[in-house]
């Protein structure tokens, strides 16, 4: 029969024991020092709070202690994305005068890359024009929670002059910016960037010639209609068609249906035919009507569907034309997905 | 007779050397659990201390933020469904719908949706073509102008086939598979999609975290007060999530070898869920089986992708609250493990998939599904030596000890990390239910947990076919505009063609 001593109660259980106490009181001692502070941080932000307007007025707090001040300082740089104009002038000044500033620039050299991105995070809220050029370089970060952070803090000063980094930074081969994160920047630097999208719209890189198209797009920008118009005729690349034509349709400029027209008619990929058909219903040009009624039998199912809905709305009277093309597709569908059968209310309208 | 006493030292060799190989077995298996939660916890700190810096204002406000398509499968929902479906619509993203699947309810799932939403019919072309079992009935849209798309099919008794309706009609570039008793955080969504946006070459799915809603207070689909509930069995469920549900999956997220992203809360780029043809119809883990045939399918490609976990949304669901209802679910999660082991054995240590090869899925043959047939076995043995008098009974407690006093260990190592980074239970009466939960837990619930996995493996292992099977839920307090029985507006039905293809053209948008 097997016996375990004292020795296995001694190395084995009492440590086991004593561990899982110390693991539970530390919770408990964890839980409690984040009550104590939290309820400290409230009080402490509540009395400061009131001196918080008084900054947003111009006057700066001179009967504040220490901890007083820092609690401010937290209040006004979480306050400070929020504000515009002479309030956030005024919030900019006194985190200046505190030496946040100055701090926050020293921070973007530290070695620790959270403190890096929370330095170019604070710079970009305090709409530092003076820090732009060194947040730049921290588009090639090593970190690319940092480069993120950098391209963030680069739209919210609004730096025009910053759109050429942030483009090229996307396509950076071994240290890129998320596209979706650089794109928002530009847009956030609003139509003064516009001519840099356009200079690039000719350039070598298929990723950034639809990406600037995009852009160009959400910031309406009219001038770029022409380079629009010209690569939906010429452009080779199918993610590059249908962003030139979303692009089109969002500026709205009727000057764009013949070439998307022609684009809807003669691009082979299904994805740019789509696009075409919407831009051509977000432009609302009559002259698309024909164009979109020959959709209707587009061989992609959902192009078809696409130009169904542009052209009910377009022209009404053809709802029984796009109703019954509706009906075939569904049929199709059905039986491709393996539906043997259709109720009537899939065409009928009841359960 | 030395024939006899020949075999009696061969039983008696035996079950000395199983007990030791069983208590072995489960120091190695803490072991185990211990360090994916010690490397969890290293993620949790970072993401933490990260957090101030997550930039969601400017995800929601960035026009280029990938849409997101929700698909709801739901059958004899009619409980919560409207406040699941009501919390989808309203969590804070730039562009979302909803697409609801009623997989042939026979209770009022349909008329409680109808009623809230104001549900329309409407004909719309489904733009995916994954084949389906159940044939659709009927489609329809909410007349409030809500982005909502209720998908009505026959039902096939299997949820990956209500999942692969929802996703022919998905028209965002990324689709979220929720589950329907499940409420998701205001900003759940922008959690879950964040990794799409900062990583869009690399990240192909992302997976939420999961928690338990019993006990919790919810007014309007939004959880407002979180407390552990009464239900001891509940209590355990709720550690059960957070151990292995939260910190087990964000280790191996950190390790690379995530194999299930919850079908309760998986966020996926459609293009690829549309060419690895949907979800698997024929099995029971097809939440599972969905992340491990991307693996497959990228891998074989020697195409770079990352699947991630991300620890900090939160989806609330409904666990079960009675013994009976725990006992089928958990055969069911382990009848489809063992369905997924046997699906997947080709990768099972093959160095060319990596750690999903080489550690995922040998820790999940050798720890999740052998798990209940080492443990049930050593309960035997350890009876069969005390009967035959090779143990004593102090020997067997002091072990028993030992190998619940390092199970215990993990559990509270898993509260810690909680404590020390989300801390959703602010009451000290809770912490100390979760603690308690943690002994709790080893003294029957163990056992039958490995009972009804080791029935589910069986069932597996003899090919029986998946039975869905439904699970009663108690719901969720009523949704106020369903309590008072106004339908929110008038059905527009002038043009349905028109509302259809409306939405397609916000896909395109």
């Amino acid at each position: 029969m097997i016996t375990l001593g004292t020795g296995f109660t001694s190395w084995v259980l009492i440590p086991l024991s004593v561990l899982i106490c110390l693991l539970v009181v530390l919770a408990a001692v964890a839980r409690s020092v984040r009550t104590v502070r939290s309820r400290r941080r409230r009080l402490r932000q509540e009395r400061v709070r009131p001196y918080l307007f008084e900054l947003i007025d111009g006057e700066h707090p001179d009967d504040l202690d220490p901890s007083g001040m820092r609690a401010l300082d937290v209040l006004a740089l979480d306050l400070l994305p929020q504000l515009r104009g002479a309030d956030r002038e005024n919030l900019r000044g006194f985190l200046a005068d505190r030496g946040l500033v100055h701090r926050a620039r020293r921070q973007l050299f530290s070695r620790r890359s959270a403190v890096r991105a929370e330095a170019a995070e604070m710079l970009g809220s305090a709409g530092d024009p003076g820090s732009a050029p060194m947040i730049r370089e921290l588009l090639l970060d090593r970190d690319p929670r940092v480069r993120i952070c950098a391209a963030r803090a680069l739209g919210r000063l609004g730096d025009a002059a910053s759109t050429g980094d942030l483009l090229t930074s996307v396509t950076h081969p071994t240290r890129p910016v998320p596209s979706g994160v650089a794109a928002m920047a530009v847009l956030r630097s609003g139509v003064a960037s516009a001519p840099a999208l356009r200079d690039r719209l000719a350039g070598p890189d298929p990723v950034l010639r639809a990406l600037c198209a995009e852009l160009l797009g959400h910031l309406g920008d009219l001038d770029a209609v022409p380079d629009l118009i010209a690569m939906l005729a010429h452009e080779a690349d199918p993610q590059v068609v249908a962003a030139a034509a979303r692009a089109a349709g969002r500026i709205g400029s009727p000057q764009a249906s013949v070439a998307l027209l022609h684009a809807l008619g003669t691009v082979p990929w299904p994805d740019a035919r789509a696009a075409a058909v919407w831009s051509l219903g977000a432009i609302g040009d009559p002259v698309a009507v024909e164009g979109l009624a020959q959709a209707l039998h587009d061989d992609e199912q959902g192009v078809a569907a696409a130009a169904a809905g542009v052209l009910a709305d377009l022209d009404p009277q053809r709802l029984a034309e796009v109703d019954c093309c509706l009906n075939a597709r569904m049929l199709a569908a059905a039986a491709l997905s393996g539906a043997s059968v259709l109720t009537p209310a899939l065409v009928g309208g009841s359960a | 007779m030395p024939g006899v006493t020949g075999l009696i030292g061969l039983v008696t060799d035996f079950v000395l050397w199983f007990n030791w190989f069983v208590l072995s077995y489960f120091l190695l298996l803490n072991t185990v659990q211990l360090v994916i939660i010690l490397i969890a916890a290293t993620d949790v700190g970072s993401s933490i201390r990260w957090a101030p810096n997550n930039g969601f204002d400017e995800l929601f406000a960035n026009p280029l933020t990938p849409g997101v398509t929700i698909v709801v499968p739901a059958y004899n929902e009619a409980t919560g469904i409207a406040q699941s479906v009501r919390a989808m619509l309203n969590v804070r993203y730039p562009l979302h719908e909803v697409v609801v699947v009623d997989d042939g309810s026979t209770d009022d799932t349909f008329e409680t949706l109808r009623r809230t939403f104001g549900l329309v019919p409407v004909q719309r072309v489904p733009p995916g073509r994954i084949p389906l079992i159940g044939s659709v009935r009927s489609v329809w849209a909410a007349g409030t102008g809500e982005p909502l798309t209720v998908v009505r099919k026959h039902g096939a008794g299997r949820r990956s086939d209500a999942l692969n309706a929802g996703l022919n009609y998905a028209r965002h570039e990324l689709v979220c598979m929720v589950d329907a008793d499940s409420i998701l955080e205001v900003d759940a969504l922008l959690h879950v999609a964040k990794p799409f946006v900062d990583d869009p070459r690399h990240v192909v799915g992302s997976g939420g975290a999961i928690r338990a809603a019993n006990g919790s207070t919810i007014e309007r689909g939004r959880v407002t007060d979180v407390r552990a509930p009464r239900s001891w069995l509940v209590r355990i469920q709720i550690l059960e999530y957070l151990r292995s549900f939260l910190l087990g999956r964000t280790g191996w997220s950190r390790l690379g070898g995530l194999l299930i992203i919850s079908g309760a809360f998986g966020l996926f780029r459609k293009d690829l869920v549309y060419q690895v043809g949907g979800l698997d119809p024929q099995t029971m883990a097809e939440d599972a089986d969905l992340v491990a045939t991307l693996h497959r399918y990228l891998r074989e490609r020697n195409r770079p992708y990352r699947l991630v976990f991300v620890a900090e949304p939160v989806c609330w669901t409904e666990v079960p609250q009675t013994r009976q209802v725990l006992a089928r679910q958990r055969r069911r999660w382990s009848h489809g493990l063992g369905e997924l082991l046997w699906k997947f054995r080709g990768l099972i240590g093959n160095p060319r998939h990596r750690t999903l090869g080489m550690v995922t899925l040998p820790f999940y043959l050798l720890f999740e599904a052998l798990g209940p047939v080492v443990e049930i076995a050593g309960l035997f043995c350890v009876v069969a030596g005390l009967l035959l008098g090779l143990l004593n009974w102090p020997f067997v407690g002091l072990v028993a000890l030992a190998a619940f006093g390092y199970g215990i260990l993990v559990s509270i190592a898993a509260i810690l990390v909680e404590e020390l980074s989300y801390h959703r239970y602010e009451r000290w009466r809770d912490l100390l239910v979760l603690v308690a939960a943690a002994v709790v837990e080893n003294v029957g619930f163990r056992q039958a947990h490995s009972w009804w996995r080791l029935k589910g493996l069986f069932a597996a292992a003899r090919g029986r076919p998946a039975v869905w099977g439904e699970m009663p839920r108690v719901g969720f307090a009523p949704d106020p505009i369903e309590q008072d029985g106004a339908a929110p507006v008038a059905a527009p039905v002038v043009a349905p063609v028109v509302a259809a293809v409306r939405g397609e053209l916000v896909a395109h948008a």
